[in-house]
């Protein structure tokens, strides 16, 4: 079995569901990495059998171990992104494929190596993370990272960390944001909004 | 057996907590933390039992004043069942409370609250599936329709139990976990909390830190952001199973009117003048009502009954600060109080807090302190009480000394009652211009040079709800028994000590020895400095003594306008009356207590000073 499409398949289910991991049709990954759907049945069993994801009517999710792992696959992602749309200065369709292959041979080593160089704020800015002032109400956008200080645990105590969906409910013009995080309302003030970094959802 | 009511703030513990206690509540400060525990007797199963509504958290790892008491009244054993109260409608942000909760191996039952408005946002809740993954017993309830809440003390008697549902952690948490279980003899909940750097035992931390030190390169997060995704993530995993339907929000949304600065900001400035126009004219007749009732048939009998002077100066006394209690209790502070409660219940004050935080920001405050502030317009002591709410012990310091120099409605009396009658509306208004850009001058500059933290805001924003009238008037009474409970001693005693001074002549002596002072330096007549004084106990007193020191209720007639003036903007600035000096002091301590009262005392002087040798 390939380890890269497994790898695939996991960042695709990840960058679909978010930190929860699912459920998520196996049309929609399928999709999402341009493969068959068919064809990704017996992988899928097989990641199953490893407890990487558990299948249910047609659907996929994460479990625990799978998570981790897709976590790291996204990771290097962005990491060797960045390296080669801002550092050799490469196209940004063409950084994104070359990435998609590099991912799955490059080392931790590596990784950590050019993480330090470029900086974590550099490698999420260059996936199009944001600050969070500069989406429009109604914006539906999955947080990034997470500036700052021990300060900040009580975002964490209500939800907002990296890899979560919310949504962008109001902004004042002075950078206040509202969001929604689980379903509940969190007013930050413009300094703490502008420290967390996001993407927008699909 | 104490039992012990926990949640997130907003879930309608208190509500649950009046609900199952009646009206038996006593409050008890706790050593060391500003924050007050209410705890009541119960009857169950025919036995007293003690109920505790402990404060709403909406996580266990932090740092908080609250959460630290939380933390420690469950590690500590004086928790004997827990019952965690849930917002049926945020299943899965509640949930994380809980799964912390159970960590601590309490016996516990899970309260899922608001099914109303859980049902009423397309929520099909399977509680009996989310009773057996989590292996407690959980009862659904709707505090606000009183509906299923005789049933919760009867299961937390019966049916509470440990909970078996650890969080699944990452795969080194877990190592490092097992590793301090076996080396130092660490509980689970030990490790946990050892690993998130909190423990009593100074070696256990210290291992924690350590551990914590090795997991944090590899997985680029703090152990705090692991152990809450993990605990988030285990949550979600729960709540999926057990939510079966979501229909999206839908109706027409009034925070597109409220939290936008057009026309939120109008509508809130509207809001609270409102409110103190409403509260200060209304007031203002009740007090004077309470004031000439209590005089006809109190004050001037025992001035009549010819007792000997000493029992009458003390009889006096007491009687007056009982009377100045009940006139800034009923008409002041519960009308405010009442105000307060019900925007506070409809979800409004969240709204204010995110439209202000811009401009609290530049006083060194955030949103959250809008609160205290307004409070403050109608009396400055449960705005005192309210800083509670602020985050930082910076923050409290700031809105200690802005707080106590808000012209509260004692002091619009004041004002109204020499300048506005005497000298002209435009003039009592620029009192009021006077002494809030003073305000805004202190928090600027105390801004700049007060050490500590600065938070911004982090405000759950509730959803507004109707709020309910008994609630509203439950908070109100309790906040009116906390502020009489807290001033009258306060009252009795310093109005007995000025009774006593000036019957003892002491304070004759005084007007004597600063006449000089107040004639050359504030331009004022000697007995205006005795009137000063009684406005400490009472801001209206400094009013009503003039009169009676001057001889006349037609002051013009003995001071001149600019005299008049000086006198009202040195009685507004100066000293916080004695009851405000004494809340201070509780929730902050002596020494910032000493330095408002030093500063306002130093400001009201110069300002006087100011105005008589300009204009005088």
């Amino acid at each position: 079995m390939q380890t890269s499409l497994r790898e695939d398949i996991l960042e695709a289910i990840l960058c679909l569901a978010g930190e929860g991991g699912g459920p998520i049709p196996v049309k929609e990954i399928a999709a999402q990495i341009r493969a068959e759907p068919r064809n990704l049945d017996p992988v899928l069993a097989e990641m199953a059998r490893g407890g990487e994801v558990t299948l249910e009517g047609g659907t996929a999710s994460l479990t625990g171990p799978g998570l981790e792992r897709a976590r790291g696959v996204a990771h290097r992602h962005q990491v060797l992104q960045c390296f080669l749309s801002e550092r050799l200065g490469i196209d940004g369709t063409s950084a994104d494929r070359e990435a998609c292959r590099l991912e799955h041979q490059v080392s931790d080593e590596t990784i950590d190596r050019l993480t330090e160089m470029m900086g974590e704020e550099a490698v999420a800015g260059a996936r199009g993370a944001r600050p969070l002032p500069e989406f429009g109400e109604g914006d539906e956008v999955r947080v990034q990272l997470v500036r700052g200080s021990s300060a900040l645990d009580r975002l964490l105590d209500l939800g907002i960390l990296p890899g979560e969906a919310v949504e962008v409910r109001r902004t004042l013009p002075n950078g206040a944001v509202v969001l929604v995080v689980k379903g509940c309302d969190i007013a930050l003030s413009p300094e703490i909004a502008g420290s967390i970094l996001a993407v927008k959802r699909r | 057996m104490r039992y012990a009511l926990i949640g997130n703030p907003n879930v309608g513990k208190s509500l649950i907590f009046s609900q199952l206690t009646g009206l038996g509540v006593e409050i008890s400060n706790y050593p060391g933390t500003t924050v007050a525990l209410k705890s009541g007797p119960v009857c169950v199963q025919r036995e007293i039992q003690q109920l505790t509504d402990l404060p709403g958290v909406y996580s266990l790892a932090g740092a908080a004043d609250e959460e630290t008491l939380v933390r420690g009244e469950l590690g500590e054993g004086r928790v004997d069942v827990a019952i965690v109260v849930m917002d049926a409608s945020h299943l899965e942000r509640n949930l994380y409370l809980l799964l912390q909760v159970a960590e601590y191996g309490v016996p516990l039952v899970a309260v899922a609250n608001m099914m109303d408005e859980a049902e009423a946002a397309g929520l099909a809740l399977d509680l009996p599936r989310l009773g057996d993954m989590l292996g407690v017993e959980v009862i659904p309830t709707a505090a606000t329709q009183a509906r299923g809440i005789a049933e919760i003390l009867p299961a937390a008697m019966a049916k509470a139990r440990p909970p078996s549902f650890p969080v699944p952690y990452d795969a080194d948490i877990e190592a490092a976990i097992r590793s301090l279980q076996k080396t130092l003899g660490a509980t689970r909940i030990q490790a946990i909390l050892a690993l998130e750097g909190i423990g009593s035992d100074p070696a256990m931390v210290e291992a924690g830190k350590i551990l914590a030190g090795e997991i944090e390169p590899s997985h680029r997060m703090s152990v705090h952001q692991i152990l809450a995704a993990n605990r988030h993530h285990f949550a979600r995993e729960i709540a999926g199973k057990v939510i079966r339907e979501r229909e999206p929000r839908r109706g027409i949304d009034p925070d597109r009117l409220l939290m936008h600065s057009w026309p939120g900001v109008p509508i809130l400035i509207t809001v609270l003048v409102g409110m103190l126009v409403l509260v200060f004219f209304t007031g203002s007749l009740l007090e004077r009502e309470l004031v000439s009732l209590f005089d006809q048939f109190l004050i001037l009998p025992v001035q009549a009954a010819g007792l000997p002077p000493l029992a009458a100066t003390l009889l006096l006394s007491v009687l007056l600060a009982v009377e100045a209690g009940l006139a800034i209790a009923f008409p002041f502070v519960f009308l405010f109080a009442l105000c307060i409660s019900a925007l506070e219940d409809s979800g409004y004050m969240g709204r204010a807090a995110f439209l202000a935080d811009r401009s609290m920001h530049r006083l060194g405050l955030h949103g959250g302190a809008v609160i205290p502030m307004v409070l403050s317009f109608g009396c400055n002591v449960p705005a005192v009480m309210a800083m509670r709410s602020l985050r930082s012990r910076r923050e409290r310091i700031i809105a200690s000394f802005l707080i106590t120099m808000v012209p509260c409605s004692a002091r619009s009396v004041v004002i109204s009652g020499i300048v506005a009658a005497f000298i002209g509306i435009p003039a009592a208004l620029s009192i009021y211009g006077i002494v809030l850009a003073l305000t805004l001058a202190t928090g600027l500059f105390l801004s700049r040079i007060t050490p500590g933290d600065r938070f911004g805001m982090i405000l759950e924003v509730a959803p507004l709800r109707r709020p309910a009238a008994a609630m509203v008037l439950r908070k109100a009474w309790y906040r009116v028994s906390e502020f009489l409970f807290l001033a009258m001693p306060v009252l009795i005693l310093g109005s007995v000590v000025l009774g006593l001074l000036s019957w003892s002549g002491i304070l004759g002596f005084f007007q004597e020895a600063v006449a000089p002072v107040m004639e050359a330096v504030l331009g004022l007549p000697p007995y205006a400095a005795t009137a000063l004084v009684f406005g400490i106990l009472r801001k209206e007193m400094a009013f009503e003594t003039l009169v009676v020191l001057a001889g006349t209720a037609n002051l013009p007639s003995v001071m001149s306008d600019v005299q008049l003036y000086t006198f009202a903007i040195i009685s507004t600035l100066f000293v916080p009356c004695v009851s405000t000096i004494a809340v201070l002091s509780r929730q902050m301590g002596s020494r910032v207590a000493l330095a408002v009262t030093a500063y306002t005392v130093v400001l009201g002087l110069l300002i006087g000073a100011a105005i008589h040798f300009l204009a005088g």
